[in-house]
């Protein structure tokens, strides 16, 4: 009889543990689990990111190849050259694209050119380097990629 | 050997009536987490599913025209495909269809096609290859899209992709 007396008193509120840690267990697998979704998705914007300002600096090579020269080296250049104190570098407003939702993208062009001079060279070429650097953010961290095309003449 | 009346009432089985609302309480908690656990999962994977288009395909589209533009020649785009073929007039922007003229190393050109084409499971991008033999071979770069189109409006080939979800992405190439 002292045995059952002794077990009884033990097992009465084991219940009651056993649920209060699989409740432990169940939040802490809850906050793993967000932690890791966020990480997934956190990761996913990063990349949609990429994609986009590496899209849309395709459109900056491409059009920094097919620019004339006489554009290219005018006054109203698309590219200002950059040691011209007169014609600044403006940061201008772009849209990227549009994520899911249609939400649009935007980020920060900056674009100018700069001259390249070979001191060896044999023929008077014009020789310029045009660059558009895209600053944007992902969360609130801010990022900057950039292209550059060689223009000679 | 008859216990006494105490003795008898503490050696009974079973749970006193706050014990089992206790436990019943916490596993009313613990049912409720674990519903908020399933829809927040279940939130975070229609949000991923949503970013599929923009964080899966589009690299690998990108990357595909992206070579298929720069090789590029020269290029017209069309109305649609069936302007393309039939000799119609080129338009400047909102084409469904390009023709793209490519070098080869003998110094001959070849002529492909990239049409984009509407259908019950929205628009997609076909790369099209016409054979000796007069008929084509063709093979899928995208699906599922909203719509698609061609622009040489800035002396530049660019195609602007609108994914299943409202997304919008613009590949540029130009004639070497």
């Amino acid at each position: 009889m002292k045995l059952i007396c002794r077990q009884h008193p033990c097992s009465r509120g084991s219940l009651l543990i056993e649920v209060s840690a699989a409740l432990a267990l169940t939040a802490t697998l809850a906050l793993v689990i967000m932690r890791a979704s966020l990480l997934s998705i956190s990761g996913n914007q990063w990349t949609i990111m990429q994609t986009l300002t590496d899209a849309y600096l395709s459109r900056e090579s491409a059009l920094a190849n097919r620019l004339p020269f006489a554009d290219l080296t005018g006054e109203a250049s698309a590219w200002p050259d950059l040691a011209n104190e007169e014609m600044p570098v403006a940061p201008q407003t772009v849209t990227v694209g549009r994520v899911a939702g249609g939400q649009v993208v935007q980020g920060t062009l900056r674009r100018f050119r700069t001259s390249e001079v070979a001191s060896n060279m044999e023929a008077p070429l014009t020789v310029w380097r045009l660059h558009s650097v895209l600053s944007y953010n992902v969360g609130s961290q801010e990022y900057v990629k950039s292209r550059s095309t060689l223009r000679l003449q | 050997m008859k216990l006494p009346p105490h003795r008898a009432r503490l050696n009974r089985h079973g749970f006193t009536l706050m014990e089992v609302s206790s436990a019943m309480g916490l596993m009313v908690i613990l049912s409720g987490a674990l519903v908020i656990m399933l829809q927040q999962h279940l939130s975070f994977m229609g949000l991923a599913q949503r970013q599929s288009f923009l964080a899966q395909e589009a690299p690998q589209i990108g990357n595909v025209l992206g070579r298929i533009f720069q090789q590029a020649d020269h290029y017209f785009v069309y109305a649609s495909r069936e302007s393309a073929l039939g000799g119609g007039t080129p338009v400047i922007q909102d084409g469904g269809a390009v023709r793209l003229f490519f070098k080869t190393a003998a110094q001959t050109t070849q002529e492909r096609l990239i049409a984009a084409e509407t259908g019950s499971g929205g628009t997609s991008l076909r790369f099209y290859t016409p054979q000796a033999d007069g008929t084509e071979s063709s093979w899928l770069i995208c699906q599922g899209l909203q719509g698609a189109a061609f622009n040489a409006n800035e002396g530049i080939l660019t195609v602007t992709l609108t994914g299943p979800n409202g997304e919008e992405i613009t590949y540029c190439g130009g004639a070497r």
